[in-house]
């Protein structure tokens, strides 16, 4: 479920509310589309009942948006255990992919702890589309393609993701030290 | 040429090539850090890694090409460290093959020379030499180049020649060095098509190092290299 | 991009060349000092040549021909001899009046005194002047000052007139009105000798400095395409380009330049000591020196020569931002040296075919049309030779050779430049020894001793004595006594033919040593002359060819090196640049003997063709000239054997010296691709 582990992933820093929650995931995981209130406030609720999140207070005359959710014990394992659980390599979950890879990097994790695990679990899938295309036809050949491009560019990617957070982290160093 | 090893090299186990905590720096920088691994058999394996990881160095640590500073390598049970020089060109001329990513042909020398080269410094008569490169050249489809000097062709012609030239001995064991890096995506296919093929039909051991995934999904495993150091299999959950 | 940024920036890419670039500046430098300094050396022989002749003048001076009745002059008796084989030359002397004193002496000797050259000075005083001093009585008042002197070691000596000396009545002096030079016009003819000296060792030396300087600046040829890429990039013209490569040349000939000097001072004994031997006497170091105003035209002319060759050498180049645009077609004219070969061939036969209706013509046709015929020969050898090598290459490629062969021969077929210039110096070189030697040949078995001289045993000794018979018997019987001497046949035929009064000749038999030699030489004192068998064996023939030959192989010598070196840097330089194919080659598994022997045979195959077709084009040459001489034709075919034999050697000597390189160049670090 990844808009649930992405609020938990948000809540992890510190307590938001859910009007914070919305405005930060639309801007970092939403892309062209921004996720509707509903869907947000079905999550908080499923997360809640789990006993993944709590409220930690409520202002005056809220709504669910004007709640401030904190993150609880169980939350921050489940999220630990899902973050660093690669990501299967599907075809049309990029979008999980994405958001676990920026959620891991933002939270100070080695980058290429994440990039060495999530390529192992790239590699398995794209060897046995290598296999599939050595022995197939055209029409194979050209779907493996497919696949494996775009598998590629997600290992790329997730490379080129863990060298700027690393750069921005070195230079936060030096000019703090 | 894969004969019986005149030498008679003690059983090595499953164990093609093993190297042992490898170490080599060269004058600024390290290159390997204590480097473990196994290789058997048959088996096509992938060595990636960032640039300036080292895994050219290891490559060519593996290949006899380059001494480490400390720590051995043993190719068939016997230590590559131990063998003389003269010992250790006959045994690249006669059981290794090599291809470079660019600038490995004899530029004077036509694609021809180039892959009946290893033959003719093996002993074979010239006519047989060149009926056999010219084979090769076939099965790579660059015969029309086949009179044309290296300094003439196309890079993805040059880099199938190259690998014909790796090929035309029937290695025990091909070394490859970023093989497609300068090579489009069709050339380099055909290329890794073939090179896993002489490992499949003919058992030939394929060590390639690359950085691109997609040529990795060629291999039968990976190995990835961080800093000179082998980054640890990560433990699926 | 400013000019003057634009140049910054080219010269600071050639700075930061870092070691490439400084040994191509160090080895233009070398070559270019080299070569000035040999054309120093040659413009110093004339002056050389000249101070000579005017010692000899001081010496002579102005001479009265009428001797009898003049009131102020220095009489002079020449008194040559010979002791131990060298020439001793004593002059006696007496003052008329107020005479003129010779050059480096303070005052005349008068009866009993000496001036002696310091030479001689310590051969008198010594105990090897024993036997000398008898000819040369005195006391020694005085040395002669180098200026007085013709060579640095000459025996000569100012004796003061006196009975003691012995000289024959009938012997006049020479009345000496004064010791400077005669009013000669123009002086002594130009020597045509030394000019011709000076205009073939210009040619020789100039030609392989602009090979060398061809040589320095293609090394490291890829290094320099970039960095001309780079300030093509950075908006530098193609002129800018050209007038940067130009820069890089002036800054190694300025450098040369002053290298030269204290190079050419510290080689100026050895120049001197070649000239002695070329000239047959030998001369002071110090008059061994180029007139100044040349030297500072030499030293202005080389860096614009230089910076000529180099911007003549990128004319055909094009610089584009991408890197080097190969060289505009430069077509193969196989066909265009053979023809020219043949061509000159055809003229000399004609010439000698036809020698009698050519000498009939004006005096300068024949010599240009055999000058041209030689010089198209000469030309087109060395277009053949080279031609040939490269077609001798492709050929043996094809022929499925081992691969050391495959690899030399294939290498020469791509680049055959840098064999080139061996092949041509080597084959020109083959075609003039033969010519040279020859010639040399020939003036040996021509100039056949006359049979007396042939007959005489080395422990004879020919005495002549210069005045009547009847003295002279009793003179002979003298001789008899003395210790050492054998036997004494007299007669009145010279060994070399001619005759004279009867009883004018003696040939003494004698016990072979050195002592007895003099003594019989004081025994006849001035009235007659002395020598040995061997003596009178160099008189008859004349060593002016040997010389000759003996320079021109000294010469060749010279040339052969400096194209060796040529050959070597380029050499190493080609490997260098060839530095991954070849890593790679040794990481497949090629041995570093199979490289090592390609070079070799890089060199051998240009080589084999150069020695062949030279020497073949030089015994028809041979030939050919001594029929328009109207002479039987002499073939040197051992002695050019020997010579090219030698000249192979050195190539080759010199090529082995570029092997180690090929273990240095290939390490397997070039192989890594991050």
């Amino acid at each position: 479920m990844s808009l649930g582990h992405a609020l938990l992933g948000l809540l992890e820093d510190r307590p938001r509310h859910g009007y914070e929650l919305k405005r930060l995931y639309d801007d970092r995981f939403g892309g062209s589309q921004s996720v509707k209130f509903g869907q947000i406030y079905t999550t908080l609720a499923r997360l809640r009942r789990d006993d993944m999140i709590d409220i930690a207070a409520v202002e005056s005359g809220g709504g669910p948006d004007r709640k401030l959710y904190l993150i609880t014990p169980t939350g921050v394992a489940d999220l630990e255990r899902w973050l660093l659980e690669p990501e299967q390599p599907a075809m049309y979950a990029r979008k999980v992919l994405f958001t676990k890879v920026v959620l891991a990097l933002m939270s100070g994790r080695p980058a290429h702890e994440i990039l060495d695990a999530q390529r192992t679990a790239h590699l398995t899938r794209m060897r046995e589309l290598t296999e599939r295309k050595r022995s197939g036809d055209l029409t194979d050949a050209l779907a493996c393609d497919f696949e494996l491009f775009h598998l590629e560019a997600d290992l790329r990617w997730i490379e080129l993701a863990g060298d700027r957070v690393e750069r921005l982290r070195a230079d936060l160093t030096t000019s703090r030290g | 040429m894969q004969q019986a090893d005149p030498n008679g090299s003690r059983p090595a186990g499953d164990a093609l090539i093993r190297a042992t905590d490898l170490h080599k720096r060269f004058r600024a920088s390290v290159a390997l850090q204590g480097l473990s691994l196994e290789i058997r058999g048959g088996e096509v394996v992938a060595v990636l890694g960032p640039s300036g990881s080292g895994k050219s160095t290891l490559l060519l640590c593996l290949a006899g090409i380059i001494a480490p500073d400390s720590g051995e390598v043993a190719y068939r049970g016997r230590t590559l460290g131990g063998l003389s020089d003269t010992a250790l060109t006959r045994l690249r001329r006669d059981e290794f093959g090599f291809v470079f990513q660019f600038g490995q042909l004899v530029p004077e020398l036509t694609a021809i020379d180039n892959v009946a080269l290893p033959l003719r410094l093996a002993g074979l008569k010239g006519r047989d030499a060149e009926a056999r490169a010219r084979s090769w050249l076939e099965r790579l489809d660059v015969l029309d180049v086949a009179d044309k000097r290296a300094g003439d062709m196309s890079g993805g012609e040059a880099q199938r020649v190259a690998v014909a030239r790796a090929l035309v001995t029937g290695p025990r064991a091909l070394f490859a060095d970023e093989p497609t890096g300068s090579l489009d995506s069709l050339n380099g296919e055909m290329v890794m098509d073939l090179l896993v093929s002489a490992a499949r039909d003919n058992g030939t051991t394929v060590v390639l190092v690359t950085h691109e995934a997609r040529i990795a999904a060629y291999a039968d495993r990976e190995i990835v290299i961080r800093d000179g150091k082998l980054a640890p299999v990560p433990v699926p959950a | 991009m400013t000019s003057l940024r634009l140049l910054g920036l080219g010269i600071k890419l050639s700075i930061a060349g870092g070691r490439t670039v400084i040994i191509r500046l160090v080895l233009m430098s070398i070559g270019l000092a080299t070569g000035v300094t040999l054309l120093l050396g040659a413009l110093s022989v004339p002056p050389a040549l000249s101070a000579y002749d005017l010692r000899e003048g001081v010496r002579y001076g102005t001479v009265d021909p009428g001797a009898h009745g003049v009131s102020n002059a220095t009489l002079r008796w020449w008194l040559g001899t010979t002791f131990e084989g060298r020439q001793v030359l004593p002059i006696a002397v007496e003052a008329v009046g107020q005479a003129p004193v010779p050059a480096g002496i303070p005052r005349l000797p008068v009866a009993g005194e000496i001036f002696a050259s310091p030479a001689l000075a310590s051969l008198l005083s010594s105990s090897d002047g024993e036997l000398l001093r008898p000819r040369v009585p005195g006391r020694i008042v005085g040395t002669i000052a180098p200026e007085g002197l013709l060579e640095p070691d000459e025996l000569v000596a100012y004796v003061g007139a006196s009975p003691d000396l012995h000289i024959p009545r009938i012997w006049e002096p020479e009345a000496v009105t004064s010791f400077a030079p005669a009013d000669r016009g123009q002086g002594s003819p130009v020597d045509l000798g030394a000019i011709v000296l000076l205009c073939v060792t210009v040619v020789a030396v100039l030609l392989p400095i602009a090979m060398f300087v061809l040589t320095a600046i293609r090394l490291s040829a890829s290094t320099r395409e970039a960095r001309f890429a780079a300030v093509r990039l950075a908006g530098g013209t193609q002129t800018q380009v050209r007038v940067l490569a130009a820069a890089e040349t002036a800054i190694a000939a300025v450098l040369c330049v002053v290298l030269s000097v204290p190079l050419f001072l510290l080689a100026r004994p050895a120049g001197n000591a070649i000239l002695s031997a070329v000239a047959g006497h030998p001369s002071f170091p110090s008059d061994f020196s180029p007139p100044v105003p040349a030297v500072i035209a030499l030293l202005l002319v080389v860096p614009v020569f230089a910076v000529g060759v180099a911007v003549l050498s990128m004319r055909r180049v094009i610089v584009s931002p991408l890197g080097i645009v190969r060289h505009a077609a430069r077509v193969r004219r196989g066909w265009f040296w053979p023809a020219a070969l043949v061509v000159g061939f055809l003229g000399l036969l004609l010439s000698s075919v036809g020698r009698d209706a050519l000498l009939e013509l004006s005096s300068p046709i024949p010599g240009v049309v055999i000058g041209a015929a030689l010089l198209l020969i000469l030309v087109g050898l060395a277009g053949t030779a080279q031609w040939l090598g490269w077609l001798g290459s492709r050929v043996i490629a094809r022929l499925r050779p081992w691969p050391s062969v495959l690899i030399g021969a294939r290498r020469l077929e791509a680049e055959p430049t840098s064999a080139n210039r061996v092949v041509m110096s080597v084959a020109v070189l083959m075609a003039l020894a033969a010519v040279a030697e020859g010639i040399f040949l020939s003036a040996t078995t021509y100039h056949s001793i006359p049979p007396g001289v042939a007959a005489l045993g080395s422990d004879e000794v020919v005495a002549h004595a210069y005045g009547n018979g009847d003295e002279n018997a009793e003179a002979w019987r003298s001789l008899e006594s003395l210790p050492g001497v054998r036997s004494l046949e007299v007669s009145s035929r010279l060994p070399d033919g001619g005759s004279c009064r009867r009883s004018c000749v003696a040939i003494v038999r004698t016990d072979g040593r050195p002592e007895t030699v003099e003594r019989i030489r004081n025994a006849v004192g001035w009235s007659g002359e002395v020598r040995t068998a061997e003596e009178v064996r160099k008189d008859s023939s004349s060593d002016e060819p040997a010389r000759m030959v003996q320079l021109l192989e000294l010469g060749m010598l010279l040339v052969l090196l400096v194209t060796a070196a040529n050959l070597l840097v380029s050499t190493v330089d080609g490997m260098m640049e060839r530095r991954r194919p070849l890593a790679v080659l040794s990481a497949i598994g090629v041995p570093t003997s199979v490289i090592r022997r390609s070079v070799l045979f890089q060199v051998a195959l240009p080589l084999a063709a150069a020695l062949t077709l030279g020497m073949s084009t030089g015994l028809v040459v041979t030939g050919l000239v001594f029929r328009i001489a109207k002479e039987p034709p002499v073939f040197p075919v051992a002695p050019l054997l020997l010579t090219g034999a030698a000249a192979a050697a050195t190539v080759l000597l010199v090529t082995m010296t570029a092997l180690p390189w090929v273990r240095i160049v290939r390490r397997p670090e070039f192989l890594r691709s991050e």
